[in-house]
Order: structure tokens, then sequence, then C-alpha cells
């Protein structure tokens, strides 16, 4: 992802959510510091992530310029080649 | 004694072509009316000049066949039912381009674009694919509060990464 991430930072929004109710948003940030991660990172409602049915580790989800859930994917899914796959759709449905 | 016969001969054959020529334009303009009353949107479309050259242009048609007899109640009806049933077909053919008699397509003035082509039909709110993201907000480090219903109105697609900070390859395999 963090390939992908400087070609498509300027059309999509990206945001790490924590996961985890242990960790504080300062953990986080050290976190996404010490993993080198491009993108902002966040702390969410847990309650949200039981609605969302955030389960598994390392989930991911895309939604498209209408909210539109176009892409789920949980741990290891997919690769390089899947996700440029995956943000070329969306750019093409929002017609960028 | 014969110029008087030939003078009243001329006068009565000016009387006749005065009442037939003031036919036309009367059998037009109570066309018009008739198609006022009857439909108000469709009279807007018989206003405009296309309609009414219409009624015009059959009118001379009509007015001189019926002006050499007797300009009876009827004719005024006959030439009104063509202007009436172009302006029923314009109230129902609202968006539809409405072409005259001369085949001039014009558009109807109370034209107006479908409104179910802009409604458009939102997937109900979900977690699975093709389903509307729920709405819930999400604290960034530095305080900002994102919204989803506020990253969807902005019109760009969103990738949420869900982390735990303890677990192994916790990126995206790329």
């Amino acid at each position: 992802m963090k390939e992908l991430y400087p070609e498509f930072a300027d059309k999509v929004d990206f945001y790490a959510i924590g996961q985890s109710s242990f960790e504080d948003i300062d953990q986080l940030e050290s976190y996404r510091i010490k993993e080198g991660y491009p993108w902002p990172i966040a702390e969410i409602d847990q309650n949200v992530l039981r609605d969302l049915r955030v389960l598994q580790q390392s989930t991911k989800i895309t939604s498209d310029h209408q909210g539109i859930i176009s892409y789920g994917a949980g741990y290891a899914d997919g690769g390089v080649n899947k996700w440029r796959e995956v943000f070329t759709n969306l750019l093409e449905r929002s017609g960028g | 004694m014969l110029r008087l016969l030939i003078i009243a001969a001329i006068s009565i054959a000016i009387l006749a072509c005065g009442t037939s020529s003031q036919d036309a334009p009367t059998s037009s303009s109570t066309s018009v009316s008739q198609a006022a009353t009857t439909s108000p949107e469709a009279g807007a479309a018989t206003t405009q000049p296309g309609a009414q050259s219409s009624a015009a242009s059959g009118s001379p048609t009509l007015a001189p066949s019926q002006g050499s007899g007797a300009a009876d109640s009827s004719s005024p009806a006959t030439v009104a039912q063509d202007p009436t049933v172009e302006a029923v077909d314009a109230a129902e053919q609202a968006s539809a381009p409405i072409s005259d008699s001369a085949g001039v397509p014009t558009l109807a003035p109370t034209a107006a674009p479908a409104k179910a082509a802009i409604i458009m039909v939102r997937p109900s709110i979900g977690t699975d694919v093709g389903k509307t993201l729920p709405q819930f907000d999400f604290t960034l480090f530095n305080g900002t509060t994102k919204s989803t219903a506020r990253l969807s109105s902005q019109g760009r697609p969103v990738f949420l990464f869900f982390l735990q900070p303890g677990e192994r390859s916790a990126a995206p395999s790329c």
C-alpha cells in the first residue's frame, strides 16, 4: 500500500483507523511513525467497529465517490495489482 | 338601369368577399381560444408562432371554398380541431419537440426535464459491497473529526484501513 499511496493520494482519501480498544490515539500515531505509514491515523468508537462488523484484523473497506462500498478485504487480501485495480475502478466510477 | 344592376352585383360580391375573408381570422382566433380553455398547458403551445401559423395556413385552404357558400357555424369547429389536437399532443409530450405544419420542430415553452432522470436511487446502508457505507465519525491524531457522510459529500473515494498496532504485517500486503 505504501507503493500505491503516492499514486492515488491526491484522488483517494486514505485513513488508517485503530482497531484495538487498548491503544489510544497517541499510541496509534507512534505506531504510524514507526511503520512509516504516510496516511493519517485515527481512533474510533468500538461500537462503530462492531456495527461495521470489523472483526478481522487489517480489514480494508473502500467506498466510491457516493459513499457506496465498492470493495472489502480482510487480512492479507489482495496485492499491489489488486489494489491498483480497485483504486483505478473507483476513480473511473467517479469520473476522474 | 344596367349600371345600377352592375353596381349592385359588385357591391353584393364585395360584401360576400368581405364576410368570407373575415371568417378566416375569426375561426383561427376561436380555435386558439378553445385550445386555451380546454387545456391551460396547451395554451402556451398554441400561442407560439408555429401553432398560429398552422392555423393561419389552414384557413386559406378552407376559407375560400367555404367562403363561396354560406359561412355557417360548422366551419370554425372544423378549423379549430387541428390546433386543439396539436395542443393536446404538446401537453402530453411536454418535453418532446413539437413540429408545426411546416415540419420545423419547435420546443414547447413548458418543456422541462423529467424528474426521474434527476433522482438517483441510493443503495441501503450496510457493510457489504454495493451498500451505502454507514455514517460514523473517527478522530485523527491532530484532533480533526472526520465523518463518512462528509467524506462522501466531497465526491472522493475513501480507503479505510483498520489495523491493530500490535499485529504483524498490519499494512495491506502491498
